[in-house]
This record gives C-alpha cells, structure tokens and sequence, in this order.
C-alpha cells in the first residue's frame, strides 16, 4: 500500500494532521487528525516500510500485544484506503 | 482518526496560544481595489505605480508563506485590497496551495472570469469568501461607486459554484446597504450558501478617503438591527425550514477561529482572541501585526524573517496595556472591546471606545427590556 501524493503529514501544535494539497481538495476538502500511533504508521508506510515492518516497530515502541497491533495497523490502512487517502 | 473541522480548530487553536506558536497567518496581498468602498479600511486608489511598487512580490510572499509553514501555521487566510488585482497572483496561489496550509480567499468576486474560475477549480482553497455590498446594481453604486460590480460579483458567485468551489457570501452592513440584507441572504440560501454579516464597523486603520465611522449604523441601528436579522432568520428557518451554516459541517473561518476564539488559561495579555498568541496578520506593505484591524505594534517581517519578527512581535503584543477604563465600566459584559477596536476608535488601547460603549449600552437596555 502507498500514501496516495498530495496528501501531506504536518505536526501542528502537539497534534498530527494530514492536510490535502493543491488539486487533492478538490476531491478531500477537510483535515485529518491522527492519533500518535497512526501517525507512525502514516510515516513509515510514506517511507515504503511493510506491514511486517510496521507491526514491529509497534511493538518496539509500544506496549501492546503483537494481534492487537495488527489489528490496528489494517484498520488504519483500511479507513485510510476507504477515504480515498491510500491505494493498495 | 477523525476528520472534523469546527472543533478540532478551536482546539488546535487553544492548544498552539498556550505554546505561544503560530497557527493562523492573514497575509493582505495588496491595498489595491477595483472599487472603493466607503467603509473600507485599507482601501487605496487602484493603478497607482507607488502602491504597486510598495508591495511586496509574489517571491517574498512564497518565501513568507514557506517559513510561516515552518513555525507552525496550518490556517492561512489571503486577502487584500482585492487580491485577484494582482497579477501575479496565479503564482502566489499555486506555490502556497501545494505547501500543507487549510487556505482560505476572501474577494469582492467581481474579477473572476470563467478562466479564473476554472483555474481555481483544480486547485481549490478551502473556502471563499465573497463579500458582496448590497443586492442591486443602485446599492453596489451607493457603496462601491460601481454599480456594474453587482452582476459581476453575482457572475462571479455563480462561476466559483460551478466549479465546485466551497464559496460564502459575507457582507458588511452599513446605512447605505442596509436595506438589502434579506435579499442578500435569500440570494446565498437559494444558492446554497453560507451567509455571514458584520454589523459593527470600525474605524479604518489607514486609506484614504474612505469614511467607515461616517457611514456605518449607529450604535441603537446595530443593536435594531442585529435584532430585526435575528428574527428574519428565525422566521426564515420555521417556515422555510432553512438550513443556515451553524447546522452544516463546513470549513471554518479563519478569521472567526481567530477572532473568536476566547483563549484560556493564565495570562496578561490584553488580546483576549489568539492575535499575537498564536495568529498574526501581514499587511500588503509588510508589516506584520497581531491583528489586521491594528496598525501597531507591528513588525518588518520580510527583514527580520518569520521567526525573529514572531518572537518580537509577541513580546510587543504582550507589552499592549490592558484598558482600565473598560475594567470598570458597568456596560463591559455587552462590550466588544479588543486593543485593535480600541485603537482605531479612541486612538489609545487604554481610552474608552464611545461607539463600543454606545453599543454595550443599548445590549443593556435590550436586555432590560426582554425581562419585562
């Protein structure tokens, strides 16, 4: 899966928020709001990493068992690919 | 993950004002116009070589914008003058639209081609505003001094819809206008139309010979007033069943995220809104200041870059006074003081606002009279 281009990741005050660029508002006009975690998923998946890959550092950097993580990373990715904002 | 707008702004905004962090910038492109308003203020005359050689270019503007997308800022309103004046504002536009901001337009409308149009349609800003001044070709030539300007701002409106464009309909209600606010109003609902209204102007904050105090509603006019547009509007709503903008998941104002925003927390700072905690604006010749309203305190922001004239600029805006009069005035719960009110109308930020105080006194005597 990849981030589809013009959608771009920003850190504003303390939270994350992806925000449509250019000709992306004309379909997505609105904010996203990120948690932390997704956020990382966000940046890794940006950065070509696997959902193997992900899924560790999940584990590395939180404490969470490895089938909860998994979960959440494929609900991510998913929501993420219903609103338009990845493709597989 | 949501995706939301009204509430995740104001705490976006909260959130940046404590840290002291910029989040919201207005950059006012030009002072330049295509019709010259009454109650402008910051209208110039339009062509004139000095006005356009004082402003700044697109480049600065794009280096502006960079930085500020640097600091911090997410919401970035551009307005002018009438920024469609401008030519080079297609290369202004296009830079800043593909940097990460939630940008927003504000215009009289009347510029826009079908080209425009469909330009701005591949690429569009959150939100534009258009600010239309009355409802007839009679009342834009009472207010504008071009009575042509009214099918051109309605031609524009309609293009911006056409092309998919989230457009607004704002207006600024003076005595010469006033006439015409249900008609404007019906105007935006039958186009499915956000509608917003000022009613209390205040007095300009450079120009020339624009007259806001001189043609603006008396304090008892906007209180009437305020209260005649409240009642069409309930009216409206239980028999038209109209749905206004309050009940409509749309983009926010930057200028209301700002300006209304009621910043928690401690401080002593006098700006109550997020000016100069967590907002600024830039004016057409590069001066940037907490509020567009404020001529001072104000800071050379294409000298001293974005990130020394921030951090100057709040230690100015954190030396505002508060005002002492205002403390102990018996109207201040009905007030809308601010430093920015206070200056352009008293020319101090510690002196009494007479047509703030007039209006705080007939919200009193309104209320008074709806307890009987």
């Amino acid at each position: 899966m990849r981030v589809k281009n013009g959608f771009m990741l920003r850190e504003i005050a303390g939270s994350w928020v992806v925000v449509p660029l250019g000709a992306r508002v004309v379909e997505f006009n609105g904010l996203i709001s990120l948690t932390e975690t997704s956020a990382l998923i966000w940046k890794m998946i940006e950065q070509g990493f696997d959902k193997e890959a992900i899924l560790r550092k999940m584990l590395q950097e939180y404490d969470i068992d490895e089938q909860t993580a998994s979960q959440d990373i494929d609900e991510f990715i998913s929501t993420c690919i219903n609103k338009g904002l990845m493709e597989e | 993950m949501s995706i939301s707008w009204q509430s995740f702004g104001n705490r976006l905004i909260q959130s940046a004002s404590v840290r002291r962090v910029p989040l919201a910038a207005q950059l006012e492109l030009t002072s330049r116009c295509n019709l010259r308003c009454k109650m402008c203020y910051v209208c110039s005359i339009n062509n004139q070589n000095e006005l356009i050689n004082k402003e700044r270019t697109a480049k600065e503007w794009i280096e502006l914008a960079r930085q500020a997308k640097e600091a911090g800022v997410l919401y970035l309103l551009l307005t002018g003058g009438e920024v469609f004046i401008r030519k080079d504002f297609r290369e202004i536009y296009e830079a800043i639209s593909e940097m990460g901001f939630i940008v927003q337009i504000y215009s009289n409308g009347t510029l826009i081609t079908p080209e425009i149009a469909k330009w701005l349609g591949k690429r569009p800003p959150a939100k534009i505003s258009i600010t239309m001044y009355g409802a007839s070709p009679e009342t834009y030539q009472r207010v504008t001094g071009h009575a042509d300007a009214y099918e051109r701002a309605v031609r524009g409106v309609d293009l911006l819809r056409e092309e998919g464009i989230l457009t607004k309909i704002r207006t600024t209600v003076i005595r010469d206008n006033r006439q015409d606010i249900d008609k404007l109003y019906e105007f935006a609902v039958g186009r499915d139309i956000e509608f917003g209204t000022v009613f209390t102007i205040i007095g300009r904050r450079e120009g020339n010979d624009t007259d806001p105090s001189g043609v603006r509603l008396s304090a008892k006019e906007v209180i009437e007033f305020e209260d005649y547009f409240y009642n069409y509007l309930s009216s409206r709503k239980r028999s038209q069943g109209d749905e206004t903008a309050e009940n409509k998941i749309i983009a926010q104002d930057i200028e209301d995220l700002v300006e209304k925003t009621d910043i928690k927390g401690k401080h002593n700072n006098a700006f109550k809104c997020s000016a100069g905690h967590s907002s600024f604006w830039v004016t057409w010749d590069g001066r940037m200041t907490p509020c567009g309203s404020l001529p001072e305190p104000s800071v050379d922001v294409f000298s001293l870059g974005m990130e020394k004239a921030w951090e100057e600029l709040k230690r100015l805006a954190d030396e505002v006074p508060q005002c002492g009069a205002c403390e102990v005035c018996k109207y201040k719960v009905h007030c809308s003081k601010c430093p920015a009110k206070l200056y352009v109308e008293s020319g101090g930020f510690t002196k009494c606002a007479q047509y703030l105080r007039d209006i705080a006194y007939h919200k009193e005597l309104q209320r008074n009279a709806g307890n009987f």
